[in-house]
């Protein structure tokens, strides 16, 4: 197993009046090549957990494994680290080198790789974001649109050649055309390199396309870990947590509502076209 | 009213690095509007939305606000007190240690007295449904409430104009929700004028008018049916589309009886009902 986390707790600054538990009982398992959506509303400890996954975070209770073996006990949060690559929020805002190339090769660097090594991995970094090498390496980060710096950034934590990749909201601040370049890499990273995805999102026309698997947090805990139709599924109790379900699927709830025979579990607008025409068309038969 | 002639604005004139942001933008904003702005990165949107208060001045051309010209420094803090801005994060905008002191902080500059401001700033509070937070510390707030808080403050100002630049970007859906029920009741309930700068093409549904500008030009402008059911000419714009118009657009060529300015879910349920 990649990543295990069994009947984890974690408080923030416990034994203070002060303390403030963020995470309650977790028990999730992640495997190589799994998509997999994060979401909940604010404060539901989405990102107290991502911490856990590579190590920034010690469970107060619990146990974190990264393959199989315990993190801080065998194997050293450090090392966790390199293997679950995590971008956080508004990641340009971290980049600082002079040029593109020396912001992506800082990561690689500090693991001691040669400077061939460097440029490889460099190189085959950009293309994975969509950015060519050539046109891209000697830019100023500051130079670029949002959706590129972001891209740059994401790059930088793939440079480390991480087993996993964790991005919160990625896409958040974007346009349309920022957050489309920054869905269609991930999308392609995960087909061709089969690279271990969770994606934080508050979006969820965007999960429910991405995602194989959605895991849903409230107040600390996991409310839902299931298929993402299976989930949106549950339209009632998302609204109730504050968080809503993909277009496509409120517009079949109603549609069934008002009795017509339509899936309950469809969130791809393209499908909905599909089932729609054919609706019709069997009602005129 | 608001009224721009002819503006241009150029970043770093006669050097190297000059960029034309505005090129040639004629645009009233009248009193009582709700105006959404969209438009990809780049497109100039916050440069126009920084011209309305004299943040920047024109290059070439004219912003008046109410007869009032940008142009002019003795003006200026008059147009500052009209048009009333709030910018993308909610953290960087809050100045004092206490709500209800933030919210005053603007009419107390302004001079006005103790009694006034008192009850300007229960009366902006209660506008934006945040009186039961007045003595909180600004710090425990929700980026949503913040943001609302930000408001209040123009609200207190008595600024006839909200001009909001991207307000909802950082926050998550509830408080999205809750920035724009605000934005929506005061411009109902209290007549206040809005622009709202955004990358939410769902928030542009509900405006009266949508405004989506491109290298640095309005290239849309009118209703949000008008502009949005113009899938193809949006997309090339660089916006997305509301995903039910993409819906509607794909029903209508397949044959379906749908209209291609479809907009929300309700919409969509609606006509579909009425066709079976």
């Amino acid at each position: 197993m990649l990543l295990e986390l069994e009947d984890v707790s974690f408080t923030y600054m416990e034994g203070t009046p002060l303390a403030q538990t963020a995470l309650r009982d977790i028990n999730v398992s992640i495997q190589e090549g799994e998509f997999v959506g994060l979401i909940g509303p604010t404060g539901s400890g989405k990102s107290t957990l991502i911490q856990h996954f590579n190590g920034l975070l010690i469970p107060t209770r619990g146990k974190v494994f990264v393959e199989d073996k315990e993190v801080g006990v065998e194997i050293k949060p450090a090392e966790t680290r390199q293997k679950m690559g995590l971008v956080f929020q508004f990641p340009e805002n971290q980049l600082f080198e002079e040029s593109v190339f020396g912001d992506v090769a800082f990561g690689p660097r500090n693991l001691g790789c040669s400077e061939e090594e460097i440029e490889v991995r460099v190189k085959k970094s950009l293309e994975f974001v969509g950015l060519d090498y050539d046109s891209f390496k000697n830019r100023s980060p500051f130079s670029l649109s949002g959706g590129e710096m972001r891209r740059v950034a994401i790059a930088g934590v793939l440079a480390m050649e991480p087993k996993m990749l964790i991005l919160d909201e990625p896409t958040s601040g974007l346009d349309s055309q920022g957050r489309e370049e920054i869905l269609s890499r991930l999308e392609h990273l995960h087909h061709t390199e089969s690279l271990t995805i969770v994606l934080v999102s508050h979006d969820m026309d965007e999960v429910a396309h991405l995602a194989d698997r959605l895991i849903v947090l409230n107040e600390g805990r996991i409310l839902f870990d299931d298929e993402p139709r299976r989930i949106f599924s549950q339209a009632q109790k998302l609204r109730e947590i504050g968080l809503g379900v993909p277009h496509v699927t409120s517009l079949f709830m109603s549609l069934i509502d008002r009795g017509m025979k339509v899936p309950s579990s469809l969130f791809e607008v393209e499908q909905a076209a599909d089932v729609i025409v054919d609706m019709f068309e069997e009602m005129v038969r | 009213m608001i009224e721009i002639t002819g503006l241009s604005f150029v970043y770093n004139p006669g050097r190297e690095d000059e960029i034309l942001a505005l090129n040639d933008i004629n645009l009233a904003v009248k009193e009582g509007e709700f105006i959404v702005v969209l438009g990809r990165n780049g497109s100039g949107k916050s440069t126009l939305a920084r011209h309305f208060n004299g943040l920047l001045l024109p290059t070439e051309g004219e912003v008046n606000v109410d007869g009032l010209s940008t142009k002019d420094p003795q003006d200026l803090w008059k147009i500052r007190q009209l048009v009333g801005m709030v910018f993308q994060n909610p953290d960087n905008q809050i100045v004092a240690t206490v709500v209800e002191e933030d919210v005053a902080f603007g009419p107390e500059n302004l001079g006005a007295p103790p009694v006034e401001i008192r009850k300007r700033v229960d009366e902006a509070l209660a506008a934006v449904h945040m009186s039961e937070y007045a003595r909180y510390e600004p710090h425990l707030l929700s980026g949503g409430q913040k943001q609302r808080v930000a408001i209040a403050g123009i609200l207190a100002m008595k600024s006839k104009y909200l001009v909001l630049d991207e307000p909802t970007s950082q926050l998550d859906p509830r408080g999205r929700r809750e920035v724009m029920e605000t934005l929506r009741n005061l411009n109902v309930k209290e007549g206040a004028t809005v622009v709202h700068i955004t990358h939410f093409v769902e928030e542009a549904i509900y405006a009266e008018r949508v405004i989506v500008m491109d290298k640095g030009r309005v290239a849309l402008d009118g209703a949000p049916r008008a502009v949005l059911g113009d899938v193809e000419r949006v997309k090339s714009l660089g916006i997305t589309p509301p995903p039910m118009t993409i819906l509607a657009h794909r029903l209508a060529k397949r044959g379906l009886k749908v209209p291609r300015d479809i907009l929300d879910v309700e919409e969509m349920v609606r006509t579909l009902c009425s066709l079976s």
